[in-house]
């Protein structure tokens, strides 16, 4: 089965928060860039 | 709640001399057909936020085109929000509406997001954030309390 990859770009804040992206399909990768 | 009632509630605070913050984190998402993800967001530890979030248009990477189609869109959910599904449809795109929750310490606002289309979908969310000492909250939710509804914990 094909690898998906889904993109993520953001600039985190300068806070601690709860920050989080999670893939909820079968052979799903996030890639996240800081933009 | 729409975004000039944001600001209104921005206003009553600093009026109020509540301390507070606010910023917010803009994201953008590539998704491919048939895959899905969710985000959690949250505040840190001591501090309550008041969450909005605002949609931008998602297109077609490929084409560039908008999309509008029911089978694109998402389910959120937060501490006072029940899950619900906002499809890319021009009733929701073009009009502002209450996408606003109250979060906590240690509880989050969810976006749960699966590309049903058979194309690579592009889109932005932003969350706004009012993020407010949890020892402030009572006063604030006293000033704020005919703008918000959920703000009773």
């Amino acid at each position: 089965m094909e690898e998906k990859v889904i993109k993520v770009r953001f600039k985190p804040p300068k806070r601690q928060i709860v920050f989080q992206v999670k893939p909820v399909t079968k052979n799903t990768r996030i890639e996240v860039k800081e933009k | 709640m729409t975004s000039g009632l944001f600001s209104r509630i921005l206003f009553l605070l600093r009026l109020e001399e509540v301390y507070h913050y606010y910023y917010h984190i803009t994201q953008e998402y590539e998704v491919p057909p048939g895959a899905g993800f969710e985000m959690l967001i949250g505040p840190p530890k001591g501090w309550v936020w008041i969450i909005y979030t605002s949609f931008g248009d998602a297109y077609d990477k490929e084409t560039g085109a908008t999309v509008r189609s029911f089978n694109f869109g998402f389910w959120h959910k937060g501490p006072n929000m029940l899950w619900h599904y906002d499809p890319a449809e021009s009733s929701l795109m073009n009009f502002e509406y209450p996408h606003v929750d109250i979060v906590p310490p240690g509880e989050v606002y969810r976006i749960r997001f699966i590309n049903d289309e058979d194309k690579t979908i592009i889109f932005d969310i932003t969350c706004h954030i009012i993020e407010i000492p949890e020892e402030e909250w009572e006063r604030a939710k006293q000033i704020l309390k005919k703008f918000i509804t959920g703000g009773g914990r």
